[in-house]
């Protein structure tokens, strides 16, 4: 039914309008495409369409990329509990790389990747966030990811006396 | 901009360096909103002083989340605008909430300088429930977690309040009983709950949960304090609380130390298998207060996969029970007084009299049928599904009964014989010969040996968070 240039590929659409044609097995990765793809037949001779109008350019390119070294080199599950907590220790070095881009950029890949449903993508960019994360106290993440502090000083008082307990040795 | 959809709200956020570059460049547009322009001004502050890892942040006076998000949508919303060439709209003229659907710059090469130029929350980049998976998948340990995660902004507690479903406090000796109502507070629907190893917890600890009966299913208390009878409290005070039996699956009370003896007891055993119809792991090893007596109500549970009697006060009488627990999966009865007639119960056999061999070459993989089923008129036809058995420092463990099981439980991937001293060594050759080329593996005190089969039936996998594994 579909002629031999398209079957191998199809477009995906940014938000911009940027069209990106990318092989099936990659489009595939993200569950969202690869329902979309099952509904829509009406086109033989074209590859496929598949608008994401939630992806900016940039990011599905990002995502792009992600898709396409899966095809040659699986990243390696991600299981909890961690065994440690450096990336590269978790996943391969191409994958480690990958998500050393900017808070921002990580946080629109983790939005894109649970959008497009592409878990492996899902997990990586989490524990990206997490590796962030960790061992930062309140404060410290509030001025890393630009939060303002909603608690007046009585509640943080109350806050901090609740998880006292958490300060003494524990395991 | 608050009805916005989160998407749309994300869109329309700055993007970097080109962006930074035009911001200086021009000059702000005069804006009828006074706010507008000092949030601007706030801006390029903060992207001429920006780096990557220590964002300042200066905390300005916000207002709230809702007029903050206003002002981010204007500020960040004039900043495309300028640097859009092609931008239909007028600097001036562009009013919150209008959505830039022209801007395009995806030519561009994503610069990885890693400047943070939106200024705004960044979780607020982020749904709820993708905030949820973010922040607690469980790559965070529970500590750091209660400590700060849920500490940052009044939106992380309350997501994490609904989102956490698994805390790892094993080992935390310093847990008060308050301090136990003070965590339930905090998180609503906690599944899983893992205190082993709080020598301190007792049943004053355990009543502070009876508000997660909804929702919790894995409770591991190995080591605890439990006292004799605090358990059966706990289980009644959970049933009247949803008005229904518990929904635990998973409960590991194993003592690790002799004053198991205190804790617990027949009583608690007998109000488990009354109250929690759908469990499926039972762990009570070294609570030597357990006897024969309450293991007949365990017959009541119909689900159970895993059940671990090791150092428990049994005997041969309880296999009878045993037996008829065809959902059982893997069973441990090392260390008890099950002796010989016990296994030999639990296979099936009731009486003493021989059954007849099997030579080693009849067994295949696939099927196993013994001709002594339908000899011995004591015997039921029924196979064991047992896949995994360790019956450690059973002295009495006899070859014959060992060429019981041979024949009996052909999906038995582990076999655990360590210090089964009355096993003769010659005897036992065939068989154990037999059951390694059927895919068991035999554990003994030197270590395992045969190759596992990987088998279809395999007991499901418990996600693995420390806790203790078969």
């Amino acid at each position: 039914m579909a002629s031999e240039e398209s079957s191998g590929t199809i477009n995906l659409v940014s938000k911009e309008g940027d069209i990106y044609e990318v092989p099936f097995a990659v489009a595939k990765m993200s569950k969202l495409v690869e329902t979309m793809l099952d509904d829509d037949l009406d086109d033989e001779n074209e590859a496929q369409e598949i608008p994401l109008p939630n992806v900016k350019a940039a990011v599905l390119q990002k995502v792009i990329e992600y898709c396409s070294h899966y095809q040659t080199e699986p990243m390696t599950p991600i299981q909890t509990p961690l065994k440690s907590s450096k990336v590269e220790d978790l996943v391969q070095n191409w994958y480690a790389e990958y998500v050393k881009v900017d808070r921002v950029m990580l946080f629109e890949l983790v939005t894109a990747a649970n959008f497009m449903d592409i878990k492996p993508l899902l997990d990586l960019t989490c524990l990206a966030v997490s590796v962030m994360i960790k061992g930062k106290t309140a404060e410290d993440l509030r001025r890393i990811f630009n939060i303002s502090n909603e608690f007046s000083p009585e509640e943080e008082a109350q806050v901090r006396e609740e998880n006292k307990w958490c300060e003494q040795p524990g395991p | 901009m608050e009805d916005m959809p989160w998407q749309e709200r994300y869109i329309i956020n700055g993007y970097p360096s080109r962006t930074r570059k035009r911001f200086h460049e021009s000059p702000l547009a005069g804006d009828d909103d006074n706010d507008n322009a000092q949030h601007q001004m706030r801006q390029r502050q903060r992207i001429m002083t920006a780096n990557d890892d220590n964002h300042q942040g200066e905390s300005t006076s916000r207002s709230g989340s809702e007029a903050r998000d206003k002002k981010n949508v204007a500020g960040v919303a004039k900043r495309l605008s300028m640097e859009n060439e092609d931008d239909d709209d007028s600097e001036e003229e562009l009013s919150v909430g209008q959505s830039c659907s022209c801007y395009s710059n995806s030519s561009d090469d994503y610069s990885e300088e890693g400047t943070n130029e939106y200024d705004g929350d960044l979780f607020d980049l982020l749904p709820d429930d993708v905030l949820g998976k973010v922040l607690f998948s469980g790559y965070v340990d529970t500590i750091g977690l209660i400590k700060s995660l849920s500490c940052v902004s009044k939106r992380t507690q309350r997501v994490a309040k609904e989102t956490v479903k698994m805390l790892d406090l094993h080992g935390c000796k310093q847990i008060t009983p308050e301090i136990m109502e003070n965590v339930v507070t905090k998180f609503e629907n906690v599944s899983t709950i893992n205190l082993n190893y709080c020598t301190q917890f007792s049943g004053d600890h355990l009543l502070k949960m009876v508000p997660w009966s909804k929702t919790l299913q894995r409770l591991h208390l190995r080591g605890s304090a439990v006292k004799n009878g605090e358990f059966q409290k706990f289980l009644t005070s959970v049933e009247k609380h949803i008005d229904g039996p518990s929904r635990l699956k998973e409960i590991d009370l194993s003592a690790i130390a002799k004053d198991g003896k205190l804790r617990i007891q027949d009583c608690d055993v007998i109000q488990i298998s009354n109250s929690c119809p759908n469990l499926t792991w039972l762990r009570l090893g070294f609570c030597s207060g357990v006897t024969d007596a309450s293991i007949q109500s365990l017959g009541r549970l119909r689900c159970l996969n895993t059940l671990d009697l090791s150092l428990c006060t049994i005997s041969s009488e309880s296999c009878e029970t045993l037996s008829t627990m065809t959902t059982l999966k893997s069973l441990d009865v090392s260390a008890t007084r099950v002796g010989d007639v016990g296994i030999r119960k639990l296979f099936g056999v009731t009486s003493k009299s021989p059954t007849s061999v099997i030579a080693p070459s009849d067994l295949s993989a696939s099927v196993v049928v013994s001709p002594s089923r339908t000899n011995n008129k004591d015997t039921p036809m029924r196979e064991s599904r047992l896949e995994i058995l360790r019956m450690q420092f059973n002295y009495d463990f006899s070859a014959d009964t060992l060429r019981l099981i041979v024949n009996r439980a052909p999906m038995l991937r582990k076999l655990d014989l360590s210090h089964c001293t009355g096993l003769d060594k010659d005897e036992s050759k065939p068989s154990l010969r037999a059951l390694k080329r059927n895919g068991t593996v035999i554990v003994d005190e030197y270590g395992a040996s045969g190759i596992a089969k990987s088998s279809p039936h395999s007991v499901s996998r418990r996600r693995s968070n420390s806790l203790e594994t078969l």
